[in-house]
């Protein structure tokens, strides 16, 4: 089995591109195919993902090399236990995503080649998750990060072309801040393979370059993860894309491409300094704090999940910066949670528009009487959201705050507390504006939306529930504490990879 | 087999059964029938007699500590909270016989699980689990209500949901000094700032579910809207049970608060001034259920107080003024239900001489009306005359406590004042034109009520049972006071007084009738307006009308005149326009942090292209000025 990991990246990337013939042949006839073969292709990936999971037990990653060439001269794919979580991360919301595409994207046309943008997201996002030379690395992100552009301004009206090109033009520039500072470890290593880039540091630490490689790495990765202040083009492009794109765009992309990268790369790979950790843990409690109080001011019900999304990212990075085991269980942790509740959330906001045509939450009222399911699973999602016991952004959050009171970052754990206030009240007041009261007589005629949204809905909602049993010691073992151990382990990595691919 | 042999499973019966139930119910129609209707309210209350069946069959056949694991834990203090919990979940679950939803029953069943569960909890995270659940419940119970519910329910779920999340910090902190959860193992002294501001986290949790100022609001906000049995099962009686079970073990178990000590001081200050500012906001309150739900938070003043004089005396007087407060709260909630389950009428304006018509509900509105001023010997005075001896207590070494004294008995008399109001209003005088008929209401609304008013008297009569065996036990210490107070002697002289006053009263002649002028307070009585109110834009309105053809006198205004003091007056304007309300400030601040993102969010590429260079700018110089430190 170990010699098919590269179907993670072929199935998807293949995928979009038959999808795309298909489509152009038959055009609108396609559409049934466009989803039975995409819905096939992410199913198979997620179960594909969990049997990783289950199987391997990850004393050591497993490796690929293409053309056999070992590292470190050919291209080397790693899948070690951080890898494998994203990856079903990854997977498993791509597969909510296409479910709930089959009857949303119904009303858009050429869905066809929204599927094919689709896939081509995901083949990038796996391939960043598993690449292990940092050329690849940027490859697959701007790979991803160019399906995203064309997948925001997907609705070709004028507020999502505008959206999609601010997105373009500040992503790029986040995109050249990471080339550079690759570009610049190459001038130093004269080697792209991470793990050999690691052992040159290390055999040489004194280089006075790293600052800047730092610095742009930091500004790059925290512009592809929204931190603030490179939070600008968030709230314009994720409420622009259709509803499952922005489920997939807040849920995932922002943690593959940003927080995923800054993790590997600072960790993994140029080792974890204290200046780096201090200024990853600035931006995450100005993110957290900043992104929950501009959300209290939104109405559009899209803009104000991305804003959470600023914040919520704020949490996970929090959990990374601080660098210690229980901190990096809760950074994970609550990765995990939020591509569950955001994701869900988007789905519903999508629901909402599906059926209301607004996402002005003044012009709702009253909609639980019509949409029970979408409303109970709001409340579910929302309250997972705020951290109310007994969700499962709860328990991610109460290892984050214990974390950082241990870490003796009390100021943190104070704006981690007081951003999980605002977030109730943001939410809490969309859930008694839109869902409770009394119905308009212009949203009368709304009625639930059609089975496949409310399978998704209601998943994720199950979700939420009952995911605080991740944190039981067996399940935790072999879910999480993979990923821990492939973080904690810092440069080792590099030692631990040529140790298996001299084997 | 040995799950079950290690642990107590009995101990979590109380907690799973309601909740199941209630799931079952839920799951059983999708549609709100009418058919069912009965026997759901039936199974809701058979589901409570049998777990308080249960539970007290358990403490005496068992013992009163009892484990289940690390997890729950059974003692006697948690376990007589747990008995009191349970027959006020019963008699609101017989009072809600009227109630049309489904979803309530269900909401009530759970809210008494999770209630159990955070009572019986001896881990502080699934005490925070629990603690969470309830608010979440309270949400969607005061959301059931009139229209317009739904505003309130969304502050307090902000302002109960906050400050879990705070107390969140504080349980994290605390397990970073201890490196343990479970709440008996725990014990950490006062001094240093970690611990302190870990005791102030947690405090706010439990001042906040309780109602002390100044977390309060949320409470005289639902009073209006939510369902009346709500607001006497909620925040009259389970949310003081539990805030104040929580005030006591964060002070007396997890922390050691001392006699004058700061934290003493800072509880007996808030307590203090949530008597005396919620009881003078009651005071001119023209709604009855807004007026009783200032009580509320006047009254959690008394067990605040209590408690935090730290001496034992005190702590036994707020912990039984916790348990007489929910017992005379909810009956004083439960019988305004009813009068506006009759009369759909909640203002006191509009209200009048029921007494004639609802004798049940005046009899049970006037016991506990009396109990909650304090009058002996009802249980209000027996617990309130233990927190005077509290603070006396305190007082014997530091001479500032006889002002907090001073400010408790004053609150007494002004509780008194304004209960006087409440049965004039309702009660007495001459029934309201708009009113049409009226009668008693049924037995399963009257019976609850029935039962919390002979409770009332007979806590007060025997308030020495209750002191001396369950708080002893509780508290592992015993009870003397000073100064002369013998419940039974009392009652006795009570009687006697009663039985010569009688004798004097049939003995004597039939006295000539003098005729007055109509005066109430002292004043005269005139067809003029009592109150003229100036409006906002400058004009002036004429309320508080006295139609002397009717001979009805509106009790709405007795108290009005109070504003006419120069400072009163003052301070009433602003807290109208809820200037010590902290939610609506919070709320006011972040609308202008809002405004000024916005200003800066102006959608330009430019703008953002700047910012991104900027931060770029801003992470260098952090990290240089790191590296050349």
């Amino acid at each position: 089995m170990d010699k098919l990991i590269p179907l993670f990246i072929v199935i998807p990337i293949g995928s979009a591109f038959i999808i795309y013939l298909i489509g152009s042949i038959l055009k609108e006839r396609s559409r049934r195919f466009a989803d039975i073969w995409s819905m096939l292709a992410v199913i198979f990936l997620s179960l594909f993902s969990v049997y990783f999971l289950v199987q391997a037990r990850f004393g050591s990653p497993i490796l690929f090399f293409m053309g056999s060439w070992k590292p470190p001269i050919g291209i080397t794919l790693v899948l070690d236990g951080l890898s494998c979580f994203i990856l079903i991360v990854i997977n498993f919301i791509a597969l909510m995503a296409v479910l709930f595409s089959i009857s949303y994207m119904e009303k858009f046309t050429a869905k066809y080649k929204f599927y094919a943008l689709l896939m081509l997201l995901i083949g990038g996002m796996n391939g960043i998750a598993m690449s292990g030379d940092l050329f690849n690395f940027y490859v697959f992100l701007e790979i991803s990060a160019i399906a995203s552009y064309v997948l925001v301004s997907f609705g070709v009206e004028p507020l999502e072309l505008e959206a999609a090109f601010k997105y373009m033009v500040l992503a790029s520039i986040g995109s050249i801040f990471i080339l550079l500072s690759i570009a610049l470890l190459y001038a130093r290593t004269g080697t792209l393979n991470m793990a050999d880039i690691s052992q040159t540091i290390a055999n040489n630490p004194n280089y006075p370059f790293m600052v800047l490689i730092s610095i742009l790495f930091i500004v790059g990765f925290g512009l592809k993860a929204a931190l603030v202040p490179f939070h600008a083009w968030l709230p314009d492009a994720h409420p622009s894309a259709p509803a499952p794109i922005s489920a997939l765009l807040s849920g995932v992309v922002i943690k593959v491409l940003g927080a995923y990268g800054l993790v590997r790369i600072f960790y993994n790979v140029l080792g974890m300094s204290h200046n780096v950790s201090l200024i990853i843990l600035i931006l995450s409690g100005l993110s957290m704090l900043i992104g929950v109080i501009l959300q209290l001011g939104q109405t559009d019900i899209k803009r104000l999940l991305a804003y959470c999304s600023i914040s919520q990212i704020g949490y996970v990075l929090l959990g990374f910066g601080l660098g210690t085991p229980l901190g990096i269980l809760g950074g994970l942790f609550h990765l995990l949670n939020h591509a569950v509740f955001k994701s869900l959330l988007f789905f519903n906001s999508g629901a909402l528009e599906y059926e209301t045509h607004t996402r002005d939450i003044t012009k709702m009222s009253g909609i639980s009487q019509k949409m029970p399911i979408t409303s109970f699973s709001w409340f579910i999602g929302s309250f997972s959201a705020s951290g109310v016991p007994p969700f499962n952004g709860f328990w991610s959050k109460l290892i984050l705050i214990i974390a950082a009171v241990q870490a003796q970052h009390y100021i943190l754990a104070g704006i981690a507390g007081v951003s999980a206030i605002l977030t109730l009240a943001s939410f809490i007041k969309v859930q008694k504006q839109v869902f409770l009261g009394s119905l308009p007589e212009s949203l009368a005629k709304i009625k639930e939306v059609p089975i496949t949204m409310t399978a998704t809905l209601i998943i994720l909602t199950i979700l939420c529930v009952t995911m605080g049993i991740m944190l039981i010691p067996s399940i935790r073992h072999t879910v999480l504490d993979s990923a821990q151990n492939a973080i904690l382990i810092g440069t080792d990595y590099a030692k631990i990879v040529f140790e298996k691919a001299l084997q | 087999m040995a799950f079950w042999d290690t642990i107590n499973f009995g101990l979590a019966i109380p907690v799973l059964v309601p909740l199941i139930v209630g799931l079952l119910i839920a799951l059983y129609s999708k549609r709100e029938l009418k058919s069912w209707k009965n026997m759901v309210y039936f199974l809701t209350v058979l589901v409570t007699v049998f777990i308080f069946a249960y539970t007290l069959y358990l403490v005496l056949n068992v013992g009163w500590r009892i484990n289940m694991g690390n997890w729950l834990l059974l003692y006697p203090f948690s376990g007589f909270i747990l008995l009191a919990t349970l027959l006020f979940g019963f008699l609101i679950a017989v009072y809600s016989y009227n109630q049309m939803r489904k979803s309530y029953f269900v909401y009530l069943l759970w809210t008494i699980s999770v209630s159990c569960l955070a009572i019986l909890s001896n881990n502080l995270v699934v005490l925070l689990l629990a603690w969470g659940a309830v608010a979440v419940l309270l949400y969607l119970l005061v959301s059931l209500g009139k229209p317009g519910a739904e505003v309130s329910a969304y502050k307090a779920l902000v302002m109960v949901g906050g400050s879990d999340i705070l107390m969140l910090i504080g349980v994290a902190i605390v397990y970073y000094l201890t490196g343990t959860l479970t709440m008996n193992e725990i014990s950490v002294p006062l001094q240093g700032a970690m611990p302190i501001i870990a005791f102030i986290l947690l405090l706010i949790g439990a001042l906040t579910k309780a109602g002390a100022m100044p977390f309060h609001t949320w409470i005289v906000d639902s009073a209006e809207k939510a369902p009346v049995s709500v607001m006497a099962l909620l925040p009259a009686s389970l949310d003081k049970l539990l805030g104040i079970y929580l005030l006591t073990r964060i002070s007396l178990d997890l922390f050691k608060v001392l006699p004058g000590s700061a934290m003493s001081i800072v509880l007996m200050i808030i307590g203090s001034i949530s008597i005396i500012a919620a009881v003078s906001m009651a005071l001119v309150q023209k709604n009855v259920l807004k007026l009783l739900s200032f009580h509320a938070v006047s009254q959690v003043g008394y067990m605040v107080l209590g408690i935090g004089t730290g001496v034992p005396i005190g702590i036994i007087g707020g912990l039984f003024h916790m348990i007489n407060n929910a017992i005379y709260k909810s009956a004083l909630f439960l019988g305004a239900g009813a009068v506006e389950e009759r009369t759909h009428e909640t203002s006191l304006e509009k209200l009048g001489g029921l007494a004639k018509y609802m004798p049940i509900t005046f009899l049970v509105m006037f016991i506990s009306s009396m109990a909650i001023s304090g009058i002996p010997p009802l249980n209000g005075f027996a617990s309130k005359w233990l927190v005077y001896q509290g603070v006396i207590e305190v007082a014997k070494s530091n001479s500032y406590a006889i002002f907090f004294l001073v400010i408790a008995m004053f609150g007494s008399v002004l509780t008194l004042a304004s209960f006087l109001k409440v049965l004039h209003s309702i009660f007495l005088g001459e029934k309201s034109k708009t009113i049409s008929k009226v009668k008693e209401v049924g037995l399963g609304m009257y019976l609850p009520m029935l039962i919390l008013a002979i409770l009332c008297i007979a806590l007060g009569i025997f308030a020495n049972i209750p002191i001396n065996y369950l708080f002893s036990i509780a508290l592992g210490t015993p009870v003397s006071t000073i100064g002369i107070w013998n419940s039974n002697l009392t009652t006795i002289l009570l009687i006697v007084g009663i039985i010569l006053g009688s004798i004097v009263y049939l003995l004597r002649k039939q006295p000539k009738i003098r005729t007055s002028e109509v005066f109430i307070g002292g004043e005269v009585v005139s067809p003029e307006p009592q109150v003229v109110v100036s409006l906002p834009d400058g004009g002036e309105t004429k309320t508080g009308v006295v139609d002397i053809e009717e001979a009805k006198i509106p009790g709405t205004y007795f108290y009005d005149s109070i504003k006419k003091i120069k400072l009163l007056d003052d301070i009433y304007r602003v807290a109208d326009n809820k200037f010590f309300d902290i939610f609506e400030q919070a709320k006011k601040t972040i609308s202008l942090v809002i405004k000024t993102g916005r200003r800066i969010h102006n959608g330009l590429l430019q703008t953002y292209l700047g910012w991104l260079f900027l931060g770029a700018i801003v992470v260098i110089a952090i990290y240089l000025i790191l590296l050349l430190k």
